[in-house]
């Protein structure tokens, strides 16, 4: 009983390792059916399995969402500057694109008018606020620019040269209520100055016509050639007739006008040289 | 009495479930955690031979049960191991960093061994492949997360009866 005593630990390893030898002879064949210490076992732990199964896969989830979030970080830094690239390169495109219908119109016009003593320039300076109708072009005396040299796009009528530098030259657009142009109805041949609308910047005005004058809406308005700037045998479009108002006393008439040039995009213009004070 | 039986009972119940729910995603270098083998030498350190086997028998057991394969598989391995964690942590000082470490490393090996072993006599062949595969970083892993669980057990476990060592 003392020797018992004495080895209890030795003793019960030796009879675990036996019993366990036992169940891994029995266990190890093939089983068809569980015990029912088995079944029970297995049955009462399996929510807790599916429980922490879940568990630890939203963990390892948030784990991997985690590690990826550097080189999410990355590759989005990457991406953007590729878009900001490819974005730049779209524009160049683009602008290329858009300049090249807008030369071929001036070249096609110029080729039009062969007449026509014309010099392409280059917009290179507007004015900022809807108070300045003028812009600065990229060509000046050096190419042939002189003062008063009116100034046109293939859409029509633009301005006239106001200021002009060795390679460079300020044009007064003919929306400005500085500048007055002679200008006449297309359909009606009534004739008038046009100028810029100091009520509506952007817009063109005949004012100071008489009652009598019938002139629709949708009319054609066009450079007459009296005022000594635009040539008389070549005739500018102007714009076209929005409305007409007569003035309250019903003695005149005032007509506005919208310019066929759209001025916020123009970026080439021709300056017409046959018309020179030399 | 109770409450320390059953905080044994929920520790093992949740290492042998994390065994089964985690241990697939915890490779190194091919070698995976043995949770339970970690936990039976962690408690047979604190608690001496004879109740780090029945640990071991118990663990073991359940594990065979919940994880799969056949009875006794792991419940021999581990009671094995549990009585031998606890007599070198009766002898040898728990405390020092080396012991857990050699403790960890032995048990793996022997674990392994005796699975080696345990599956030749049960189905007369050798599993020579999943033996060799990964068993240098499987030993390797344990025994350095050894000392980590040690320390966490010195907070967790409660202190053992000292008629017991």
């Amino acid at each position: 009983m003392a020797f018992f005593r004495r080895n209890r630990q030795i003793i019960s390893l030796t009879l675990i390792v036996f019993l366990l030898t036992g169940f891994v002879t029995f266990s190890a064949r093939d089983r068809v059916t569980q015990t029912f210490i088995e079944l029970w076992i297995q049955r009462t732990v399996a929510p807790i399995q599916r429980a922490t199964a879940f568990v630890v896969y939203q963990g390892r989830s948030f784990g991997r969402y985690l590690a990826e979030l550097g080189a999410l970080r990355r590759d989005n830094e990457a991406l953007r500057i590729e878009i900001d690239s490819l974005r730049y390169q779209y524009n160049l495109l683009i602008e290329a694109s858009r300049e090249s219908t807008r030369l071929r119109e001036l070249l096609d016009y110029r080729s039009e008018n062969t007449d026509l003593d014309l010099i392409m320039a280059r917009i290179i300076s507007r004015g900022l606020t809807s108070w300045q109708h003028e812009i600065v072009i990229d060509r000046g005396t050096k190419h042939g620019v002189r003062l008063r040299d009116p100034v046109v796009s293939h859409a029509g009528a633009v301005g006239r040269v106001v200021q002009v530098g060795p390679t460079s030259a300020r044009v007064l657009l003919i929306t400005d209520p500085r500048s007055g142009l002679a200008a006449r109805v297309q359909e009606t041949r009534e004739g008038g100055v046009v100028e810029g609308d100091p009520a509506n910047p952007g817009l063109l005005r005949m004012a100071n016509l008489p009652h009598d004058l019938y002139i629709e809406p949708g009319a054609q308005v066009v450079t007459s050639g009296l005022g000594g700037i635009f040539p008389g045998d070549n005739p500018f479009l102007v714009g076209t007739v929005l409305s007409v108002s007569t003035s309250p006393d019903g003695l005149v008439q005032t007509v506005s006008v919208q310019p066929t040039v759209d001025f916020w995009r123009l970026e080439e213009v021709l300056v017409l040289r046959m018309w020179r004070d030399d | 009495m109770i409450k320390r039986r059953l905080f044994y009972a929920s520790v093992i119940v949740g290492v042998v479930l994390l065994q089964g729910a985690l241990s697939p995603y915890i490779v190194v270098y091919g070698g995976t955690v043995n949770l339970p083998a970690i936990l039976v030498v962690c408690l047979a350190l604190h608690h001496g031979a004879e109740r780090g086997m029945y640990l071991g028998l118990v663990t073991g057991l359940l594990a065979d049960v919940v994880i799969g394969g056949s009875i006794g598989f792991m419940a021999l391995p581990l009671a094995i191991i549990g009585f031998t964690a606890g007599q070198l942590g009766t002898h040898l000082s728990k405390d020092a960093f080396v012991v857990p470490v050699i403790a960890g490393v032995l048990s793996v090996v022997f674990f392994e061994l005796s699975l080696f072993i345990l599956y030749r006599l049960a189905y007369g062949f050798f599993l020579v492949a999943a033996f060799r595969d990964g068993f240098i970083a499987r030993m390797l892993l344990n025994g350095a997360l050894m000392p980590l669980a040690i320390r966490l057990a010195n907070r967790v476990i409660p202190r053992p009866e000292l008629e017991l060592r």
